[in-house]
């Protein structure tokens, strides 16, 4: 059973998501839904942040390397997607992104559904940087 | 002392010429850049190489891929060194430079780092 907080909170946060929806689209939408939950409870101070992408690349890269790239795996590619563009760095976000689109045409099921997301990015990554970034701000200061 | 013979293979071609670059100009190492995945076996057969160095993430076929058939031929123990964009040098080395014992390098790369590096997986430092 949810506390009367914990439901208001939950509905403020699918208002939130379906307005990012309804504002910027089905695809960039829903990335930036997960760009609002990405370390939610966490202050990203730019060091941190940066620890927290290395550790959440070890997985990633010994699935690649042992060529065992599962749902999980994916999961992985879309976060460090994400929070490297919250740490400002484009060229990583390029790079997970075209990673990311690569192996979701691979897959079938859900993950063949979010091939607009990373499609979204790559055409415009510095948007999606800048967009990224700027929310996650505006979440840290609500 | 005959210099030591590195495959170096990404698809980025401005880093593959930095390494040469680097590598050659200490008149230790001799090396062969690809920058098409699909073509490493048949530059390995050519240049034989004492070394791999490889990018994990590329288009097409990844590191792991790449060296898995290498080691499927005639290649089953080249050392190899895989380098990343996608962690920080400092993060790698709270690791000790590997992830599951495999040597690991972050880019950008430091030559003299990237030097010591390949004489360690050769076996001499």
């Amino acid at each position: 059973m949810l506390t009367v907080n914990t439901r208001i909170q939950q509905e403020i946060a699918e208002a939130f998501e379906n307005g990012l929806r309804l504002r910027y689209g089905e695809a960039l939408g829903a990335l930036y839904s997960e760009v609002q939950r990405y370390r939610a409870g966490n202050f990203l101070e730019v060091d941190e942040l940066r620890a927290n992408l290395d550790t959440e690349a070890v997985p990633v890269l010994r699935a690649i390397l042992t060529s065992k790239v599962e749902t999980a795996t994916l999961h992985g590619i879309r976060s460090l997607m994400i929070g490297c563009a919250i740490a400002g760095d484009q060229n990583a976000v390029i790079r997970w992104a075209t990673e990311g689109l690569n192996r979701v045409r691979q897959f079938d099921g859900e993950w063949t559904d979010t091939v607009p997301q990373w499609e979204a990015v790559l055409r415009d990554p510095g948007d999606f940087v800048l967009f990224a970034r700027q929310l996650k701000y505006f979440l840290m200061a609500i | 002392m005959e210099p030591r013979r590195v495959l170096v293979i990404d698809d980025e071609a401005t880093f593959t010429n930095l390494v040469k670059l680097n590598l050659e100009k200490t008149g230790r190492f001799a090396v062969r850049e690809v920058n098409n995945p699909t073509e490493a076996l048949a530059a390995a057969r050519e240049f034989r190489p004492q070394v791999v160095l490889l990018d994990v993430i590329m288009p097409g076929r990844d590191g792991g891929q790449v060296l898995a058939e290498l080691r499927a031929h005639e290649f089953t123990y080249l050392p190899a060194i895989f380098v990343t964009a996608t962690m920080t040098q400092h993060g790698l080395q709270q690791r000790d430079d590997q992830i599951d014992g495999v040597p690991f390098i972050a880019k950008p790369v430091e030559p003299k780092k990237l030097i010591k590096r390949i004489e360690e997986v050769l076996g001499y430092s």
